[in-house]
């Protein structure tokens, strides 16, 4: 299982380089499952909300499940309003409650 | 709703001149009216007293309030009728009928009330009129200068009058679109979301806020969002509940709709939103089973 914690502030180009060394270290780990920990984010726009779908997209390409944990409210709301609502990506309130979740699927 | 055919008499754009125009009330007009102040000072007692006496007229009970309160609406009234004879053509003057008017809407004053009232008050004092002159050529041209004035006076009380109930119902629905929306916690886990009134999108915006807050707060991982008490649901509102529900599971908590209506359902169908999308369960029992179902899984 591969942990992701995302840092407060992330650049487009940080956004980018995130993707490319989450699917790096999913297929050097071999790892079956991924937790995206976005609770540190709290300003979000609409290129980093499409990133993170792209994200979540890519790495089930990747044959590994990935959650999305600890997404805040106003960050919701501002995803909604922007149109994305990731809906096939399970999401949690938090790391324990994300770990639960990919555990039950597994 | 109807589009507004003619614009109205409130406020006066170009001066109250052009209220006095809608009536064809003259200067001439006016000085008439203004002669007949005497006489309408003697009788108006008499004609408030009587109007009210009568056989199948008023039966007293469109008037709101305490004991008291008659006396306080025969007295306005009094003023009111007499005020048509000094009328003084000034914006004074054009406030007093707006002040007439918010106070008939204030005291539940029925605007049929205030016009029998008002017609029967002009009509007598038209008879005295005829039965006091030496010359029914000018009392006929002094009961039309008064009946003129007399519309436009009532036009506006009338103009004011509607403005007046048309604020009170704004405020009331502003009231009711305010009212707080709380965010129960029936057990670990499972928050209940009563939803009550209107939702336009600045409400819906509060309370998708609040409901988000609560999740963050109280760890929940369901919520069941009630829609019993939602007037009317329309696309807006849809939209608003769709997006609602969407937030809550992007904070990783699923939701559950109860509560819709026949009405709102077939509203709903018609407007092409199907169950999908708001995770409906019927009434609030099942709703709440359902939510604890899902607690479980």
């Amino acid at each position: 299982m591969l942990i992701v914690a995302v840092q407060e502030e992330l650049s487009d180009s940080d956004m980018q380089e995130m993707q490319h060394r989450i699917l790096t270290e999913v297929s050097r780990r071999a790892a079956s499952k991924v937790i995206l920990d976005v609770s540190l984010l709290d300003v979000i726009d609409s290129f980093s909300t499409r990133m993170l779908s792209d994200i979540a997209a890519s790495v089930s390409l990747r044959g590994a499940r990935i959650a999305i944990v600890g997404i805040r409210p106003e960050i919701a709301m501002a995803m909604v309003l922007l149109g994305l609502n990731l809906e096939s990506v399970p999401t949690a309130l938090n790391l324990d409650h994300g770990m639960e979740i990919l555990r039950d699927r597994s | 709703m109807n589009e507004v055919i003619s614009s109205t008499i409130l406020p006066p754009e170009k001066g109250l001149q052009e209220v006095w125009g809608w009536f064809d009330v003259s200067q001439d007009d006016r000085a008439r009216v203004s002669k007949l102040l005497p006489l309408a000072e003697q009788n108006i007692e008499a004609i408030l007293q009587d109007f009210y006496a009568r056989e199948g007229g008023y039966d007293r009970r469109g008037v709101r309030g305490h004991a008291s309160g008659m006396q306080v609406v025969m007295e306005e009234q009094r003023r009111h009728l007499l005020e048509l004879y000094d009328a003084g053509l000034d914006q004074k003057y054009f406030d007093g009928r707006m002040l007439a008017g918010i106070f008939n809407e204030a005291h539940g004053v029925s605007p049929s009330l205030y016009l029998s009232l008002y017609t029967y008050s002009i009509n007598r004092i038209c008879d005295l009129i005829q039965n006091e002159t030496n010359e029914p050529a000018e009392a006929l041209e002094t009961q039309r200068a008064l009946r003129k004035m007399a519309a436009c006076h009532q036009a506006i009380t009338i103009e004011a009058f509607s403005a007046a109930r048309t604020e009170a119902i704004e405020q009331r629905e502003r009231q009711m679109s305010e009212l707080p929306t709380p965010a129960l916690r029936l057990q670990e886990g499972l928050l209940l979301v009563p939803v009550v009134g209107v939702l336009d999108s600045h409400r819906s915006r509060l309370l998708t806020m609040q409901i988000l807050d609560a999740i963050r707060d109280q760890d929940a991982r369901v919520v069941v969002l009630d829609i019993t008490g939602v007037a009317a649901v329309d696309s807006m509102v849809a939209n608003h509940l769709i997006q609602t529900m969407t937030a809550t599971r992007l904070m990783g908590a699923q939701s559950v709709l109860t509560g819709i209506s026949a009405e709102v359902a077939q509203a709903l169908v018609k407007i092409g939103v199907t169950g999908d999308a708001l995770n409906p369960a019927g009434d609030l029992e099942r709703g709440v089973a359902t939510a604890r179902r899902l607690l479980e899984r």
